[in-house]
């Protein structure tokens, strides 16, 4: 009934399990979503900053002069790289459970390390790319910035709290029902557009303005150009609407996820 | 050990009636030991396994252990194709807690994939995949381990050298074993625990077990 005695325990206990998980549920996701590229996770790095250096340079051919600054390029990064981290945040984790349903065979396991690695493996990836871009544009082009970090990462921590809250949400919805990942695709479509990538929400018509002050977007995009442009100050944003939309959705993800997730497993 | 205090479990059945799994169940599976679960088919011994193992989830009733308990013995539905075994290995390793090295020295060598340890996983035919999974199963100390209808892989020499492993590993640990055929049985357990009809009786005499679960199956005929 009791361990033989003096035998040590080799399988630690609970303890920092969670960690334990999560963190190899990282470096697997790393190993494995490059696997066959020479490389590796590199790509994950290289991939997007190659998409926005080709698109800018094409964009740019419309739009000579950006609404703020002189270099098209700054601008539409600083644009375009918070809309990418809610992006990308957004359908790795509604895919999470999916992705992770094998695993979910190990106890050890559980769905919301699932989630949280594929969050913690995004923001980072995200970062990461957003740094070395910008750092990037900043030293090959003549454009000087005087750089608000703190305006910055308000910026990008609001696309990455809305990317998450959707996440949760659209995890527990496609799992529920096949048909809504269909719904939520079409009527996402003109989000780039309406998410003020390549202008500005100031320059919009006034009807415009009014509909689409309420995509949260809009406010994480304009909060993270005031960190670079030192003389645009987005008067319209607002942290409340933008984190708060993010951390209700969140709450509503995790707690229903908490009493399905089993049900959307075993479908 | 682990014990099962007042577990429940049921399916809705398609007709509308209710399957039991488990009805109220109060039993011990003591440390050490190797148990037979024995059951006619669809009694439920899978499941029960799950519960044991902490995958499923009990409608009523508790599952109560302080010891480190496996996944199924042979498990690979886990493996990433796109990793390398050596890769899938450190995974397991990594969420379990156990030295890596050790555990990449161990399967490298049990699984004679030699040098198919360092390739993708999509490159290893059903044979390897099975000896990489039961490898990792293995090489990892865990008290109790849950075996659910190992099918023996690899040629006779291979089988043999699994089943030696396996008893060596007995010595210090226990196993809840799902076979069909009694020989397998009588050569891993013990003990026998019959699941029927959401009972479960444990008996410290295999014999005596398989001759309970015998009178059962012997029963269901004329039913």
């Amino acid at each position: 009934m009791t361990r033989s005695a003096g035998k040590p325990p080799v399988i630690p206990g609970p303890r920092f399990l969670a960690l334990r998980s999560i963190a190899a549920l990282m470096l697997r996701e790393m190993a494995a979503t490059y696997g066959r590229s020479p490389g590796g996770y590199i790509w994950a790095l290289l991939e997007p900053v190659g998409m926005i250096l080709i698109l800018s340079a094409g964009l740019s051919l419309f739009m000579r002069t950006p609404p703020l600054g002189g270099n098209f390029l700054l601008f539409y990064a600083t644009g375009y790289l918070p809309f990418s981290l809610y992006m990308d945040i957004s359908s790795k984790v509604s895919q999470s459970l999916r992705y992770s349903r094998a695993l979910l065979a190990y106890p050890r396991v559980s769905w919301l390390d699932a989630v949280i690695s594929r969050v913690i493996l995004n923001v980072l990836t995200g970062a990461a790319v957003s740094a070395i871009l910008i750092t990037g544009i900043l030293a090959v082009t003549a454009e000087r910035a005087i750089l608000d970090f703190a305006a910055i990462l308000a910026g990008f921590a609001m696309a990455a709290t809305l990317g998450c809250g959707v996440g949760l949400v659209n995890c527990l919805l496609s799992g529920l029902s096949d048909l809504w990942e269909r719904i939520w695709a079409i009527v996402t479509r003109p989000l780039f557009l309406a998410s003020g990538v390549i202008y500005l929400f100031e320059d919009l018509p006034r009807p415009a303005q009014e509909l689409l002050w309420w995509n949260p977007l809009i406010h994480s995009t304009g909060l993270a150009r005031t960190g670079f442009y030192a003389t645009y100050e987005a008067g319209f944003a607002s942290m409340v609407y933008g984190y708060g939309t993010g951390m209700l959705l969140i709450a509503a993800g995790l707690l229903f996820l908490h009493n399905r997730h089993r049900q959307i497993l075993e479908r | 050990m682990i014990r099962f205090e007042n577990l429940s479990k049921s399916f809705r059945t398609p007709r509308g009636g209710r399957k039991w799994v488990a009805r109220n169940i109060t039993a011990t599976f003591p440390s050490g030991v190797s148990v037979g679960l024995l059951g006619r088919n669809g009694a439920g011994k899978s499941t029960l396994l799950e519960l044991a193992g902490g995958t499923a989830k009990p409608d009523g009733g508790k599952v109560r252990t302080r010891d480190s308990i496996s996944f199924p013995v042979g498990f690979a539905g886990s493996f990433h194709p796109e990793m390398t075994g050596a890769q899938n290995t450190r995974f397991v390793a990594r969420i379990y807690g156990t030295d890596t090295t050790s555990l990449l020295a161990f399967v490298a060598e049990f699984a004679e994939l030699g040098p198919h340890f360092h390739m993708p996983v999509r490159q290893y035919s059903a044979g390897m995949k099975s000896r990489l999974a039961f490898g990792i199963s293995i090489g990892i100390p865990f008290d109790t381990y849950l075996v659910d209808e190992v099918t023996s892989v690899g040629d006779a020499a291979f089988k043999e050298k699994s089943r030696r492993v396996f008893q060596e590993r007995m010595k210090t640990a226990g196993a809840i074993v799902v076979s069909h055929s009694m020989a397998q049985i009588r050569q891993l357990c013990q003990a026998a625990a019959v699941l029927e009809r959401g009972r479960l009786q444990v008996f410290g005499d295999l014999e005596e077990g398989i001759a309970r679960h015998q009178e059962n199956m012997g029963s269901a005929g004329h039913e």
